[in-house]
């Protein structure tokens, strides 16, 4: 073999598109075939998102084991109190989550005509509303430290907190920290940047 | 000199599949941002806690997301195995972490995986030129099975020599790949080998996590172990480095809250104490809360009141004397309105916020109505409110007195209506609780 001098233009490599295609084109539909199941319900997603403030609103929200309680998650420099609501298996109706991603804004709704349902959902917000709520087997002024409702979460000893066996909030509307779930079925899931929930 | 280095910056980049490995970097970074966000900007280790097994896992996919896009550069003879991993990776994201971190980072990784797949030398020599061992090895079967049925594409590459940039020398070469170039039987086992992972691979992708460990186990009979290196050992290797506060503390201790990282350490006495105050308890297992507490609302319709006499209520570090009442029904209307005022370092009781020191903080509910129904228990240390014209405060020691004043106001009457109702340290358990319009803020 003959060592020939080269530049470096002449020892670069390339993608090979008829074999990027070979690869891609099998994981894209892969790929958009869990999104359908997803979007369908058949398979949960995992879900959890923190450090920004983000938008939750739903049009009713049933959950069984409920508890809530006042905390403080840190940001910045300084905290930022938020109530903590844990619930063991809630179904939300008409999902609708709005994240801030840099300069977009991303629009996840779901659960229209079957709803979202989520095990584990604790959520941090700085505020919650609802047109009107109805808890069942309540307990309020216990407490924080010895909540039992969500198994793993509880608040400082001495804290005020709230629990109940069942709630339900019609027409929640939740400006959220911190969102985790253990899973999340998203059926009608739909994602799209920029709006707002309604 | 800054000639050269760009010049050098430039061979460097070209010699591997530096956009694909960069892709795969960026998509694990994105998968890893979502859930950690607010512990890398705020420095909130105590927010992982919350995000719990699930979230690890999908940083787990980050990272070794990085790790792959790392490796493509670093080790480009092995691009196709980490292209693939990639791929699959950035595929098992979609469910495992906040959807793809919100398709994003699911689409770098599966365009920058294939990226890195289809990259090859411009001058890479034909495979079936015999005698001509392949300057980059080949790591696994696929890539050759590819290059065959492309091989009009691959036609159009003539053959070249050596480049002093890749001596085979330096490069580790897999040992089963060494006849590949040789060898026709080697190379058709390689290639069957490679027909036969391609699918499995893909159906260990669509069915989860245990499918992609399946997936680089079937993928490893066709490449050399050292590709393998990497993503065989991603579990125990990999986990305690990206998230070395997290991993010991969330599977282990869920319980802990933002809250309770306490100086006075009221976590670890809270079990003890807890346990300790239910048996002296009221009998239904409650322990109220210290932190100061106040329900004030317009009017409170009392139906079939009963005073149950002073009781010690445990709380947190002790009792607390309370007044207990019954009720079929209790009825809060006009502006009801709970604060709660937890203050921060106030002892072991408040403990708020460890770092966050002294502010407290007002949590403060509102609700046109609060219907509570279906054997009301409430206790309270003080109650005040009016009947008619006559106004009482009820503490847990005048209560007894002043009952007897109102109730000879009221004889007879089941259902009771106070106005201006303000109660401290309220308890309620009920069987149901109806609310209008509910707000819950701060400040």
């Amino acid at each position: 073999m003959v060592a020939r001098h080269r530049t470096s233009e002449s020892a670069a490599g390339r993608v090979r598109w008829k074999r990027l295609a070979v690869i891609l084109v099998p994981a894209g539909v892969i790929a958009a075939t869990l999104v359908a199941l997803t979007a369908q319900g058949a398979i949960a997603a995992n879900v959890s998102v923190s450090g920004q403030q983000f938008l939750v609103t739903a049009t009713q929200l049933n959950g069984t084991g409920f508890e809530q309680f006042g905390s403080q998650v840190s940001a910045g420099s300084g905290t930022q109190p938020v109530i903590v609501s844990g619930i063991g298996s809630a179904t939300l109706t008409n999902l609708c989550q709005a994240v801030k991603a840099g300069p977009l804004t991303l629009l996840l709704t779901a659960g229209g005509s079957t709803p979202v349902s989520a095990t584990n959902l604790i959520v941090d917000a700085s505020s919650l509303a609802g047109s009107s709520a109805t808890f069942h087997g309540i307990t309020i002024g216990q407490d924080a430290g010895t909540l039992t409702a969500t198994p793993g979460t509880a608040g400082a000893s001495g804290g005020f907190g709230e629990q109940a066996a069942s709630i339900t909030i019609r027409n929640l509307v939740q400006h959220t920290w911190l969102t985790t779930a253990g899973t999340f079925t998203l059926p009608g899931l739909h994602v799209s940047f920029g709006g707002s929930c309604p | 000199m800054a000639d050269l280095r760009r010049a050098s910056w430039r061979a460097w980049r070209r010699g591997r599949p530096f956009w694909g490995g960069l892709l795969l970097a960026a998509a694990g970074l994105e998968l890893i941002g979502i859930p950690l966000s607010g512990v890398l900007s705020h420095g909130a280790v105590k927010l992982v806690i919350y995000i719990g097994i699930g979230g690890v896992f999908g940083v787990l996919i980050g990272v070794l997301l990085i790790a792959c896009g790392v490796a493509v550069w670093l080790n480009p003879a092995h691009r196709v195995f980490y292209g693939i991993a990639g791929v699959l990776l950035g595929i098992l994201s979609f469910p495992a972490s906040n959807l793809g971190g919100f398709f994003i980072g699911m689409l770098l990784a599966i365009v920058g995986g294939s990226m890195a797949f289809a990259w090859t030398l411009a001058d890479q020599p034909l495979p079936a030129a015999p005698g001509q061992p392949a300057r980059w090895p080949l790591p696994s079967g696929p890539l050759e099975g590819y290059e065959e049925e492309f091989g009009d594409e691959l036609d159009d590459e003539p053959p070249t020599d050596e480049q002093p940039a890749h001596n085979p020398a330096t490069e580790e070469q897999p040992t089963d790949e060494r006849p590949g170039g040789t060898e026709p039987g080697g190379r058709h086992r390689q290639r069957m080998l490679a027909i036969a992972t391609l699918p499995a691979i893909v159906m260990a992708s669509v069915l989860g996590a245990p499918g992609a460990r399946a997936a680089t186990a079937s993928a490893k009979g066709s490449g050399g172990s050292c590709i393998l290196f990497i993503i065989c050992l991603p579990s125990p290797t990999s986990t305690p480095s990206p998230t070395p506060s997290p991993s010991p503390g969330a599977p282990t201790s869920p319980q802990p809250s933002p809250g309770s990282g306490t100086p006075s350490g009221s976590t670890g006495h809270r079990g003890k104490r807890g346990s300790a105050a239910r048996r002296a308890g009221p009998g239904d297992g409650l322990v109220a809360a210290t932190a100061t507490s106040v329900i004030t609302a317009g009017s409170a319709t009392l139906d079939h009141l009963a005073y149950q006499g002073a009781a010690s209520v445990p709380v947190a570090g002790g009792t607390v004397r309370m007044m207990k009442f019954t009720a079929t029904s209790i009825t809060l209307a006009g502006g009801v309105t709970a604060t709660v005022t937890q203050a921060g370092g106030k002892g072991g009781a408040g403990g708020k916020g460890g770092a966050g020191g002294t502010q407290s903080v007002t949590t403060r509910t509102t609700s046109p109505t609060l219907a509570f129904t279906g054997s009301v228990v409430l206790y309270a240390t003080r109650l005040s409110g009016c009947l008619g014209a006559l106004c009482v405060t009820l503490t847990p020691d005048t209560a007894v007195t002043l009952l007897l004043q109102l109730a000879r106001g009221v004889t007879g009457a089941l259902t009771l209506t106070l106005t201006k109702v303000t109660t401290d340290q309220p308890l309620v358990a009920a069987g149901a609780l109806q609310t209008g319009a509910l707000q819950i803020s701060f400040g």
